[in-house]
């Protein structure tokens, strides 16, 4: 991917820092509402990937003061429903269902990443599992990424919880290529984009009665769960990079070459669906069900498909970000180009992680604990499953039982890239399929919501300052 | 040209009729065979696949009866238990590596892969890896015991690499003519009293099974002349690593081990000690890393301190020049930073904060602090969330750290001198592995391996 780009135009790769020119920018929406924010990036040199966008929510009863925090798996992402990024009105990026797209990239981060990095931006606590504090033996909220104040107690520290002020409050950030995943292969040359580049992003809205989508509260709060957005403290913080002129020239005559600069990023599409659950089976009875989804991938160069999952409930400490395991071990395969991906549908579920991982090109740092229930059920015992749960319910985090932390992160993949870091697989004129046997028991039987995130090749082409997209 | 990275998965070529591996079944033997074929094997894609039980004495087929340990599920309490630093490998007595070209070459045979790992493993990972992507892929995998024992409480499923140093220090393995010609992978298992951890009345009787084996594996697909190419017998070599065990047993305070490595590239020596009784016995860690240790009417409880030791080549010191005291601790109760050190060297993990082994843990000293620096080791006396404290003794040192390119052994013998409060009756195992290079030569004639 963009072997015949300039180093500099590519955010892994290792550049030599010392001719940069860095412009810092705090720049202000031209257009903001509780719904909306749009930015106007400045033209002018390369629009660095890691540059990133401060929001502020707040809960509108002020006695919930203190009982507010952020969903554990992706904190301050999930304020973002989606964001798009236009070059005049060339839409270069759409990213859609951020929340659940930044627990997906998080699933890698280490711990000690997710509890010293992480919470630190994005606000969300009590994101790693460890040994437990009141019961050697089982699994609580780690300690280092949340304030423990007795053995069976722990909450988000102060100073990441929301509050109903607006100007003595946290301010969370998410970075540019957190939100658009293409910003992870190319810096955006701004400066020699004739049209106006722009930055869109529709607010996540929790409005009185509802939870997890914004925020959760240890408490329910008295009068309203509604939240606002602190505008005032919504802008972004870019950093613009200028190299030596030899580097910017060589953009420029690229750029305006015949040719032109064709740019290759990964953008995501989502096709969403469900599976429609069964009436609640008898103790010690299970009821198998075959599902077949088409995931919208035809014609697309597909780098992989990323699934979540989950029942359309609010989750204590997950709120709606999260990808609920099965109780039984599902079993799946994929089918494309008249091809058979597995040779025999796989259903182990610590082979789905490994087979994540090749996705994720990461190891998954969650326990195994969080990824499926594969450690709770003894199904010769009962069929219901659940007898060995492993998360300590003794110790509290904001006043909930971990347990709920149980099975959050089941993310199952398709890995169709060729070698590692290689190029994609062009998919035909026939959508991926994706097949499923479910296993319903008596205590897990609802309808269940699922996101397919596919990962495709997409390429502009910058020419005379000009930018033209494939689909 | 590559076209496709296509998965694949194979069973066990000796299939039990149930399906079921286990030593006291007497199906220990589990064979794998990867066919010929003009590709390339990505190796940190060759996963084993399969379930666990820890079966009690009761249990059948049919009708498993699991342990209950820590009580977590409902009715009494039944420990039963594997070493949560190895996991699953821990129940192999022995991983050998072959290509299928000219007979079977054995590539890399690593007997007791669990005495290897118990140091390993915890010198490459730290609590954070162990209780993270660790133990997701290996249930087993713990940085507490007590954890590890809970998540052996039913059936679980497990998909690991096999961490053979073929497998690896090399991305590609090609399995054409121009190559291996096929591979095979045999797994040992080792006995239940050696794997498993049992203090129960039943003891003698628990047993350990695997179940679903399954070996999946990617493959790079060329375009045909890429394949032409690789399907065509040619000449060539490739370098790879393996390691290689010894055992013997020391008794005396002043021993010098003798060992005819026979290798010409070797990197790293690592040795770990277990006293002998302990091998083979259900009521103990077949796996642990403790110190040496004396026995009083033959129960080994009494440390023997390691008072120096000495690395060597044919009995002239190096690659440490000097002798490594140990006798006396740092001032101020400091910890035995330069053993650890020279221990970190020979895995490469010197500078990594990455392990459990620290100069701080390995003192004792509680390093867990909440989100806002509190010490938290203490919210309640009982219970700990450091990592499991018990120590990870061995004595390793890397041969070659400069240029990487092995010490040679074929022409001496590596020598270790240990003085210690050894009694001169506890007989204490001592596990010695070393890692070296290999040259794999492959011809129209065959190939072969050499060192």
């Amino acid at each position: 991917m963009n072997k015949e780009l300039p180093s500099v135009l590519i955010p892994q790769q290792s550049v030599e820092m010392s001719n940069v020119d860095i412009h810092t920018e705090i720049l202000e929406a031209v257009n903001k509402s509780q719904h909306r924010l749009q930015f106007n990036i400045k033209k002018q040199g390369l629009l660095n990937s890691g540059s990133r966008l401060v929001l502020s929510v707040h809960n509108d009863d002020a006695a919930a003061d203190g009982t507010c925090f952020l969903p554990t798996t992706c904190g301050a992402a999930c304020l973002i429903s989606k964001a798009t990024l236009r070059a005049g009105t060339t839409i270069l990026s759409i990213a859609e269902n951020v929340g659940e797209r930044f627990m997906i990239d998080k699933a890698v981060h280490t711990a000690s990443m997710r509890s010293e990095i992480d919470q630190v931006l994005d606000g969300a606590s009590g994101s790693n599992l460890g040994p437990s504090t009141n019961t050697d033996g089982l699994l609580a909220v780690d300690v280092g990424c949340a304030n423990y104040t007795s053995a069976t107690a722990c909450a988000t520290p102060e100073r990441y919880k929301p509050v109903n002020s607006k100007t003595n409050c946290p301010l969370y950030s998410i970075s540019l290529d957190d939100i658009f995943v293409g910003l992870k292969n190319i810096v955006l040359p701004v400066g020699f984009m004739q049209e106006q580049v722009s930055v869109e992003i529709e607010l996540t809205q929790q409005v009185n009665g509802e939870t997890g989508k914004t925020m959760l509260f240890s408490t329910p709060p008295a009068t309203t769960t509604a939240t606002s957005y602190g505008l005032e403290n919504c802008v972004m913080h870019l950093d613009y990079l200028t190299y030596d002129a030899a580097t910017m020239n060589r953009i420029a005559d690229q750029v305006n070459s015949d040719k032109g600069m064709p740019m290759v990023y990964s953008e995501k599409l989502v096709t969403s669906s469900q599976l429609p659950g069964i009436a609640q089976p008898a103790s010690g009875v299970t009821s198998d069900v075959d599902f077949v989804r088409e995931v919208g991938s035809s014609g697309l160069k597909v780098n992989n498909v990323v699934v979540t999952e989950r029942y359309d409930t609010v989750n204590a400490l997950t709120g709606v970000y999260r990808s609920d395991a099965p109780i039984h071990d599902i079993s799946f395969n994929w089918r494309y180009n008249n091809t058979i991906h597995y040779p025999k549908a796989i259903k182990n579920p610590s082979l789905m992680r490994n087979e994540l991982e090749k996705v994720q090109m990461f190891p998954m740092s969650v326990h195994n604990a969080e990824y499926s229930f594969d450690l709770y059920s003894d199904f010769y015992d009962s069929k219901d499953g659940m007898q060995n749960n492993p998360i300590d319910s003794t110790v509290l985090f904001e006043g909930q039982n971990p347990q709920v932390l149980g099975g959050n992160y089941f993310i199952t993949s398709l890995n169709l890239t060729k070698g590692p870091g290689g190029e994609g697989t062009q998919i035909a004129n026939k959508n991926i399929i994706y097949e499923r046997k479910s296993v319903f028991s008596r205590n897990d039987y609802q309808t269940r919501l699922i996101k397919f995130f596919v990962d495709y090749e997409k390429t502009f082409v910058l020419r005379n300052g000009v930018v033209l997209t494939s689909i | 040209m590559i076209t496709e990275q296509r998965y694949n998965s194979i069973q066990p070529i000796n299939l039990p009729e149930n399906g079921q591996y286990s030593f006291k079944g007497g199906s220990s033997l589990i064979q794998f065979q990867i066919p010929a074929s003009p590709t390339l094997l990505l190796t940190k894609t060759l996963k084993l696949n399969g379930k666990l039980r820890l079966n009690r004495s009761t249990s059948t087929f049919s009708n498993p009866v699991f342990p209950n340990n820590n009580a977590v599920k409902t009715g009494a309490a039944y420990g039963l238990r594997l070493n949560e630093r190895v996991g699953v490998s821990g129940l192999f007595e022995n991983i050998t590596i072959s290509a299928l070209g000219s007979g079977g070459q054995t590539l890399e045979s690593l007997t007791k892969p669990g005495s290897l790992f118990s140091v390993t493993n915890p010198l490459q990972n730290n609590q954070a890896n162990f209780d993270g992507y660790m133990c997701g892929k290996d249930p087993v995998l713990a940085s507490r015991e007590k954890q590890s024992a809970t998540d052996c409480n039913t059936e679980v499923n497990f998909s690991i690499p096999l961490e053979v140093a073929i497998l690896q220090a090399v991305e590609t393995l090609p399995l054409g003519n121009n190559g291996l010609r096929g591979m095979e992978i045999n797994l040992q298992l080792t006995a239940d009293s050696n794997a498993l951890i049992c203090s129960e009345a039943d003891k003698n009787d628990v047993f350990y099974s695997l179940h679903n084996l399954t070996c999946c594996y990617d493959l790079l697909h060329f375009d045909p002349d890429t394949q032409a190419e690789l399907d065509r017998p040619k000449s060539g070599s490739f370098e790879f690593n393996s390691w290689n065990h010894q055992y013997n047993i020391l008794n005396s305070n002043s021993s010098t081990l003798t060992l005819n490595l026979g290798t010409k590239n070797t990197l790293s020596v690592i040795n770990s000690t277990i006293p002998a009784s302990h091998v083979n016995n259900v009521e103990k860690d077949g796996y642990s890393t403790d110190r040496f240790k004396n026995q009083v009417n033959g129960v080994f409880n009494t440390t023997a301190k390691l008072n120096k030791y000495i690395v060597g080549k044919s009995g002239r010191r190096m690659p440490v020049d000097f002798e490594v005291v140990t006798k006396t601790q740092a001032g101020q109760n400091r910890p035995e930073v330069e053993r650890i050190e020279l221990l970190k060297e020979s895995m490469n993990v010197e500078e990594s904060a990455r392990t459990l082994i620290s100069v701080n843990t390995e003192n004792g000293l509680k390093t867990k602090r909440d989100a806002d620096g509190k010490e938290v080791a203490s919210l309640k006396s009982t219970v700990s969330v450091e990592a499991q404290d018990k120590p990870i003794f061995a004595i390793g040192q890397n041969e070659d750290s400069l240029t990487q390119v092995g010490r040679d052994f074929s022409d001496g013998t590596f020598t270790l001198l240990v003085e210690s409060d050894l009694d001169g009756q506890s007989a204490n195992a001592i596990h010695t592995y070393s890692l070296s290079k290999h040259k794999l030569v492959y011809s129209p004639q065959g190939i072969s391996v050499t060192s």
